[in-house]
């Protein structure tokens, strides 16, 4: 429709409410939708030939709109750019600014802490970076992320000023056109930021890399990775409409950890992206909500390394559908003793890429036709016993060292569009 | 009572429409006009947008069809992406109407 050509797009009815949203978003509000039943990706031929008399019929009156100028394709009216509210003062000032936040769908429901001009400032005083520069634009609402709206979620949020610092670099992160953030956004998959801070800035901000570092006592984790969710509930999201994920996901809110690079037996996640050791970084990664690697009792790396391989490579998942970066956390102990078993980070990758496999047949047979065109052009007419990798290339097997004593890893599987983005930490120190 | 100044979390949003083009409209005239298809490559789109095109030939709304799919894309998964600017082109220079599928 932008491209000047009158367009009509088909949706099936659990996707209308969402394809309106981002329609709007995309400035095009009276884009024509043409309602289908919702089981259309399934449906036989013979149903299939319903649908299409469904969507032929829908045709001619949407020519007439057009035609009649009922579709403009004119741009919405934008909102109101709040900038400031002037709230009574008192004791329950937090908790009026909190219940006002949460009705302009500014907020996630927690408390919120005022975000005053002093606090905001303090925020800003702990970066170089000018409070009106802009960091990114998110997508898919296409907001214009600068330092100073990016210093109101942080106050909101619940940070600290030594957390900003790396609240601004994860928002650098985000808007950047490798990670597409309106597909993270924007796509059914359920799959959300992870955060990873390396280097000094971690620690010099409380972050925890170690045993149990989710829960209470670790504020740094919860409170940036808030304040990351804030930046993408007003930038990034569309009124009402956050996601459109099938569940959301669980982990959102506490995805923000150190690589424990005291305990690991390997080089740093950012020293293999061409960062010194002493550099200070935050990497994005797109990853679903982690699943467990439980391994006790293995006595050879390969063994080890096989039960990594059996958890992250199955035909129901969906990111060996396409090609991703798969994304695995080895508990201190896992690592330790795959390294004492002479293994090397690429030695572990080059085994992850050769072991996690699954053969053709054991995909579901009806779901071969959502592989990637990659796939489907390397798998077609092949034997049912050829084995799909669970990347395509071994380098995209991201390994992080995370977590304290135990013999529990995460393997988190990653986006089959969005890459990690590593940026570095800025302060003005 | 006093007042309290807070900032807000409000932001400005990139003007999606900057680079938009007018709507084409009089082509639609026509007793018949060419329509374009855009396949996002989710399952069963390409098959139903293949009949749909069938139809509107059968029923004299369309004069042809021409059939575009993501399938150039970079991504892997191309349902949530963009088309390329090479798919744009093409549905612009063959097409009066385009029909794109599937939101599912």
């Amino acid at each position: 429709m932008k491209r000047g050509i009158p367009s009509a797009t088909i949706c099936s009815t659990r996707f209308v409410p969402v394809g309106r949203k981002f329609a709007q978003a995309l400035g095009v509000s009276d884009l024509p939708i043409i309602e289908v039943h919702d089981e259309v990706g399934h449906d036989s031929p013979d149903e299939l030939r319903k649908v299409a008399q469904v969507v032929a019929d829908a045709v001619p009156d949407i020519l007439r709109k057009y035609q009649n100028r009922n579709v403009s394709g004119q741009r919405m009216r934008e909102e109101e750019l709040i900038e400031t509210l002037d709230v009574d003062a008192g004791t329950d000032l937090s908790m009026r600014v909190s219940e006002r936040f949460l009705q302009e769908n500014w907020s996630d429901g927690l408390p919120v802490v005022p975000p005053t001009e002093d606090r905001v400032q303090a925020m800003l005083d702990t970066v170089a970076t000018p409070p009106d520069e802009v960091l990114g634009v998110l997508h898919p609402r296409g907001g214009i992320a600068t330092v100073r709206k990016v210093a109101v979620c942080a106050v909101m949020a619940g940070c600290l000023p030594k957390h900003f610092p790396i609240v601004v670099a994860a928002v650098r992160a985000l808007g950047t056109p490798q990670f597409k953030m309106h597909s993270v956004q924007s796509s059914a998959h359920p799959h959300s930021p992870f955060i990873l801070v390396n280097g000094p800035a971690g620690i010099e901000a409380g972050l925890s890399s170690g045993h149990d570092c989710t829960p209470k006592g670790w504020q740094a984790n919860l409170v940036i990775c808030r304040a990351v969710r804030l930046v993408t509930i007003n930038m990034a999201g569309l009124k009402n409409v956050i996601a459109s994920h099938t569940q959301g996901h669980l982990g959102r809110i506490m995805d923000c950890v150190r690589e424990n690079e005291e305990e690991s037996p390997w080089e740093p996640y950012h020293t293999e992206q061409g960062y010194a050791r002493d550099a200070s970084t935050v990497t994005a990664f797109p990853g679903e909500p982690p699943h467990l690697v439980d391994d006790r009792g293995s006595n050879t790396a390969q063994s080890m390394l096989t039960t990594f391989a059996r958890v992250i490579a199955n035909g129901g998942n969906r990111s060996m559908f396409g090609n991703t970066q798969q994304i695995v956390l080895f508990a201190p102990e896992h690592a330790q003793y795959v390294a004492s078993q002479g293994f090397s980070k690429d030695d572990v990758r080059e085994f992850l890429y050769e072991v996690a496999r699954v053969p053709l047949h054991e995909f579901p047979k009806n779901n071969l036709d959502s592989l990637s065109v990659w796939h489907k052009k390397l798998f077609a007419n092949v034997s049912e016993h050829v084995t799909v990798p669970a990347v395509r290339r071994k380098e995209d097997f991201k390994i992080i060292v995370h977590g304290g004593i135990g013999p529990h890893s995460l393997y988190m599987p990653g986006s089959l569009s969005s890459k990690p983005v590593t940026v570095p930490v800025e302060s003005k120190r | 009572m006093s007042k309290v100044r807070v900032l807000t979390p409000v932001v400005a949003v990139k003007d999606n429409m900057e680079s938009a083009q007018a709507l084409n409209v009089d082509r639609l005239g026509a007793s018949a006009v060419r329509v374009g298809f855009l396949d996002n490559t989710k399952p069963n789109t390409n098959q139903l947008l293949s009949l749909v095109g069938g139809l509107l030939i059968d029923r004299g709304l369309a004069a042809s069809t021409y059939a575009a799919d993501k399938t150039d894309s970079p991504a892997s998964n191309p349902a949530s992406h963009g088309a390329t600017e090479a798919v744009f082109k093409r549905l612009s220079q063959n097409a009066d109407v385009v029909l794109t599928g599937l939101g599912n």
